[in-house]
């Protein structure tokens, strides 16, 4: 009777460690990192010959990110920076060099 | 372990239920948040990196006025003769506006007569017939870019209008398989020729030039000599790329500023309430405790205990749930604060790596600060001569 | 045995509200004896318990039991101590209100690493002893001050101590109570325990078993 709590306790701590290896395992398993598919990816790229990712398209400065130019950033005019929510979230390429460098402030 | 105490800790928690049930949600919601974001923001990286080493060595832009613009073509074979420079070649992309639907494809056009291309494709595409080089013009498509213009009734082929009014039947002649989806989702892949139909692009020019460097020392070297040859070109190495996906989330700003911002806010107020003292009940109650002849090193066992139940089985509750909801239910509404208002959205289908050094950052941010605020008014109620207390 | 030498207890000292509560006091109780401290409010009998249980420490001199030097322990083994030595009945019970009786009771052997069925026996046989089993789910903030004085005693008595001390322990009893609470100390008294009840209870006056009765007035012994 006295220990019952602890018990119960114990088996909830069991059951989500359990939960959070049946998820490891399966992802493991399932994950997108196996050879094919890297290859796949590899060999698109290749192709292509473009970096970043089809996640957010709404404005060229975030599809091409790491390729994308300074009036690409200005859209509307020099005075605004880009509007799209994705611009919250992806900060503009160093490759624009928007902000001083240290070094070039340095000498 | 103490068993005893263990269990009266249980209890003790289960005596005031409410409060700490509420404690738990909050914290597990907190946690939840949190480690989904990071995971999230940590598949995103290991895409990006995992196919850094298929991207050529070096890309030269031609800018004026800070804006990028086409490049002549005859400037890849100067930049050939520089040695160490394997291949230098023009290529052919841009955007595609589709009116209907408000969105852009991307466009990239590839040397249709190489061999390489044809087995490539074959890997890479599902539906692929060799296409590419028949009388009819073709192109391979990324899967959301099919499934919109199928939406539009474009099931077999598409009319893109060119500049001059005109418009060009392209065939559809394959998808991308969907393992390619985070790259391809949005392209559309087609001749060089075609592209430049399409756009009307000048045959003297071309969108920009890459340069394939076998030797990995002398891509710095090299990419100094494009710039001194010239001077009106931006020169962009692989390296750049890698140090653009490393800052890709600018974690001090935007979203993520006023989101953690809510976070540690959140937290501290947990915090503070724990840490504010405890009520005369409870100091009593440890009073009375040590009266009967309780250490001072028992009640903070038993504290322990009560914090470490609380805060740790909140923490992996809420870290087994996330990484549910980011790889298995592939996060919906956080995924659309990733993915924009972009129409054209790739399947949110992440890599899976758990990166330990971020969860072990969420768990000493946390859980020790929460230890630490039950305990320390915990340990100054205890101090306290046990006849103070109970009189 | 337990030796008071030279005990005074200040609260507030060098404060303009300064409080005296004992001053200078000498005293010896051999092991078995029934000791009562009379003496109304304020005397400082219930002060001298206190130090005595090491629920406090003294502003001067020291309390020695069985030959150990109690006044000045650390915190921690002044716990221990407690636990092995002490059986305290204090005035306002002072037990947990969210916890039932058997709770209550089993509290003092928790942090000691005997098992579970050693407890539950221990707490079964006490409960029984005072009649109190068949309320041991209650909690105790739902029982009468007869009840609840049952449920302190049994709790004090669960370690088997040595020693018993009462501050006040007929405070809040009826007439009928007060008589099974001096039934069960002339218990104590018969299985050879030390007992000291600090009292204004005229009822524990002149009781034929009671081995010495300490006059106290002031924070002095008279």
């Amino acid at each position: 009777m006295f220990y019952k709590k602890s018990k119960i306790y114990f088996l909830i701590v069991v059951f989500i460690f359990f939960l959070f290896s049946v998820e490891i395992i399966y992802l493991n398993g399932n994950n997108t990192f196996n050879s094919n598919e890297i290859q796949q990816r590899s060999l698109y790229i290749q192709m292509v010959s473009l970096p970043d990712l089809a996640i957010s398209s709404e404005t060229r400065s975030i599809r091409n990110r790491s390729l994308s130019d300074t009036f690409s950033i200005f859209n509307e005019g020099p005075e605004i920076r880009d509007f799209f929510p994705a611009s919250f979230i992806y900060s503009p390429s160093p490759n624009l060099k928007l902000q001083p460098s240290r070094i070039t402030l340095e000498k | 372990m103490k068993n005893n105490l263990f269990e009266f800790a249980l209890n003790s928690l289960l005596r005031r239920g409410s409060k700490n049930i509420f404690i738990t949600i909050i914290f597990s919601l907190l946690i939840f948040v949190l480690s989904s974001v990071f995971l999230i923001t940590n598949a995103l990286k290991t895409e990006l990196y995992s196919t850094l080493e298929a991207l050529p060595e070096i890309i030269v832009q031609k800018m004026v006025a800070g804006k990028q613009k086409d490049i002549e073509i005859e400037r890849s074979d100067q930049i050939l003769q520089i040695s160490g420079v394997d291949d230098a070649i023009a290529r052919v992309w841009g955007y595609y506006y589709f009116e209907n639907q408000g969105v852009n494809f991307s466009i990239i056009g590839i040397d249709s007569y190489e061999n390489q291309y044809k087995e490539n494709l074959a890997i890479i595409a599902d539906r692929f017939t060799d296409t590419l080089n028949s009388e009819k013009p073709s192109m391979i498509v990324g899967q959301a870019v099919y499934d919109i213009l199928k939406q539009n009734y474009y099931e077999d082929y598409f009319y893109f209008v060119k500049p001059d009014g005109d418009s060009k039947e392209v065939n559809i002649g394959g998808i991308f398989k969907s393992s390619t989806n985070l790259e391809s989702s949005d392209t559309i892949v087609m001749s060089k020729e075609l592209v430049r139909e399409i756009f009307n692009l000048d045959e003297n020019y071309a969108t920009d030039i890459v340069v394939k460097v076998p030797n990995p020392k002398e891509v710095s070297t090299i990419a100094w000599k494009i710039k001194e040859l010239y001077p009106d070109t931006r020169v962009i190495t692989r390296e750049d790329i890698k140090v653009s996906y490393q800052n890709i989330f600018d974690y001090k700003s935007g979203l993520f500023l006023a989101f953690f911002i809510l976070a540690i806010f959140t937290f501290f107020i947990i915090i503070y309430d724990k840490a504010s003292g405890l009520s005369s009940e409870e100091k009593k109650e440890i009073g009375i405790l040590k009266a009967i002849g309780w250490k001072i090193d028992d009640i903070l066992t038993v504290k322990l205990y009560e914090a470490l139940i609380i805060s740790a089985t909140s923490f992996f509750f809420a870290l087994t749930l996330s990484i549910a909801y980011v790889y298995l239910l592939e996060a919906p509404l956080l995924r659309d604060i990733f993915m924009g208002y972009s129409i054209l959205k790739p399947e949110f289908k992440l890599p899976f790596s758990l990166n330990f050094q971020v969860i072990a950052l969420l768990f000493f941010i946390t859980i020790p600060v929460y230890i630490a605020a039950t305990i320390i008014p915990s340990w100054k109620a205890a101090t306290l001569e046990a006849d103070e207390v109970i009189r | 045995m337990i030796e008071v030498k030279n005990i005074s207890k200040k609260f507030n000292e060098n404060l303009a509200n300064e409080v005296i509560a004992l001053n200078d006091i000498n005293l010896t109780i051999e092991q078995g004896e029934l000791a009562i401290l009379k003496g109304a409010s304020g005397s400082g009998k219930s002060t001298l318990l206190s130090l005595i249980a090491a629920l406090s420490k003294p502003t001067l001199g020291e309390v020695i039991v069985d030959g150990q030097r109690i006044s000045k322990l650390p915190d921690n083994f002044s716990a221990l101590f407690r636990r092995e030595h002490i059986g305290f009945i204090f005035q306002k019970f002072n037990l947990i209100s969210t916890l039932n009786v058997y709770e209550n009771i089993i509290t003092p052997l928790l942090p000691s690493e005997i098992n579970r069925e050693e407890i539950d026996q221990k707490a079964h046989k006490v409960m029984a002893e005072f009649s109190i089993t068949h309320k041991k789910e209650v909690k105790v903030a739902n029982l009468s001050g007869g009840e609840q004085q049952r449920v302190a005693i049994c709790r004090a008595l669960i370690n088997s101590p040595k020693i018993i001390l009462a501050d006040e322990p007929t405070a809040n009893l009826d007439a009928f109570l007060t008589d099974s609470f001096l039934d069960f100390i002339q218990q104590m008294k018969e299985e050879k325990k030390t007992i000291m009840i600090a009292t204004h209870d005229p009822v524990f006056f002149n009781l034929d078993f009671t081995d010495r009765e300490v006059d106290m007035r002031n924070g002095q012994i008279i």
